[in-house]
């Protein structure tokens, strides 16, 4: 069980952060074109099966997707507290199951900005987990 | 007064104008360079394509009309056209005018023919008077769009209403000059300022989506592209 003190600190562990780091450093050029060329018209909504069958809920519109996951991350240099995580592991893998079926029309390459996020949240720890009660015995 | 009016109006209609190209010009080179150091060559693929290539999809009986029917709606089943029609024509013609009108209109035509001695053809004035006002109410439409619908309101931020602006004003400050309502000296240099700030600010801003698209669309490789890509992400 983690310690929930722990759980809400925002220091993280060094080689963690290092990685999520090089990630960045990586992709850097990547992330910045996409989110600066990044129009808001949320036209990428109507190509995404889960925005469609979920009544339409505008959290599930793509390009929110990637700028509250890894836009944030970004902003914050990864340096986010683990809540914050939370919220975006929630968008990244509940809300999006990376069908590559979005369509952008500028063309930005939302697949590979939502894949980059969960790189990053893998580093930190952070992933899908496919069994709830598994989960509370750790 | 009339002096400084007229220096004014000299630099804003040479060198301001040939600045804001400059920088246009520079911001563009530095983006696509940019856009070269973000992506990669494709690897060379070990197995034959041909191989693996299903033309199952593909009518290839029936007459030529309906055969290229058929493959236009493949194209274009999962793009903005085929999910939603109505903005993909909307913004289809958006853009268009918004690149003919300025570029066509004999009002410039006739600065730049003055100017260096070269200009290209010019669109009749009734037909930009009406191309304006349409661009004007298409800016209304996807400003109301920005507000209304909670999909497109819930990313939006204050730098999308700032370039809905930037966008605009030039197109409404020429379009009150050239009917010349109020204080006409006062509404040509605020055109002439706009315009020439939001010729810079292309490659800079959201903006950007105007050389980002020739690279997405021609060069990186993806499944709506125009022309197979040699680079991917």
């Amino acid at each position: 069980m983690v310690d929930k003190h722990q759980m809400n600190s925002i220091i993280t562990d060094a080689e963690k952060s290092h990685s999520i780091e090089k990630i960045l450093q990586k992709k850097k050029d990547m992330i910045k074109l996409s989110l600066s060329a990044c129009v808001h018209c949320s036209i990428c909504a109507d190509s995404c099966f889960m925005f469609n069958s979920n009544k339409k809920d505008p959290t599930y519109t793509p390009a929110y997707k990637v700028i509250n996951s890894i836009g944030k991350i970004y902003k914050k240099k990864g340096k986010l507290s683990d809540a914050e995580y939370e919220k975006i592991k929630i968008l990244i893998w509940d809300k999006c199951v990376l069908c590559m079926r979005c369509y952008c029309p500028i063309g930005l390459s939302i697949p590979s900005l939502i894949a980059c996020a969960r790189n990053i949240c893998r580093e930190k720890g952070i992933y899908r987990t496919y069994d709830p009660a598994g989960e509370s015995e750790q | 007064m009339n002096f400084a009016f007229t220096d004014f109006y000299a630099f804003l209609r040479g060198p301001g104008f040939v600045i804001s190209v400059l920088v246009f010009a520079a911001g563009f080179i530095y983006r696509s360079a940019v856009m070269i150091r973000a992506t990669r060559k494709i690897r060379k693929q070990s197995f034959n394509l041909e191989n693996y290539k299903w033309n199952g999809h593909v009518q290839t009986k029936g007459p030529l009309f309906h055969r290229i029917i058929f493959i236009f709606k493949n194209k274009i089943r999962n793009t903005i056209f085929g999910t939603n029609p109505v903005i993909g024509i909307i913004s289809l013609i958006f853009h268009i005018l918004l690149f003919i009108t300025p570029v066509f209109l004999s009002a410039h035509n006739i600065i730049a023919d003055l100017t260096i001695g070269l200009s290209l053809p010019a669109l009749p004035e009734q037909l930009t008077d009406i191309f304006t006002i349409l661009l004007l109410s298409m800016g209304g439409f996807f400003l109301s769009r920005r507000i209304f619908i909670p999909r497109v309101r819930i990313i939006s931020t204050s730098r999308d209403y700032m370039i809905l602006l930037f966008v605009m004003a030039p197109f409404f400050s020429g379009f009150l000059a050239y009917h010349q309502f109020f204080n006409y000296r006062a509404v040509i240099f605020t055109h002439m300022v706009i315009g020439e700030i939001a010729i810079m600010i292309i490659p800079f801003t959201s903006l950007a989506h105007m050389p980002f698209i020739l690279f997405s669309r021609f060069y990186i490789d993806s499944e709506h592209n125009i022309t197979a890509g040699r680079r991917t992400w």
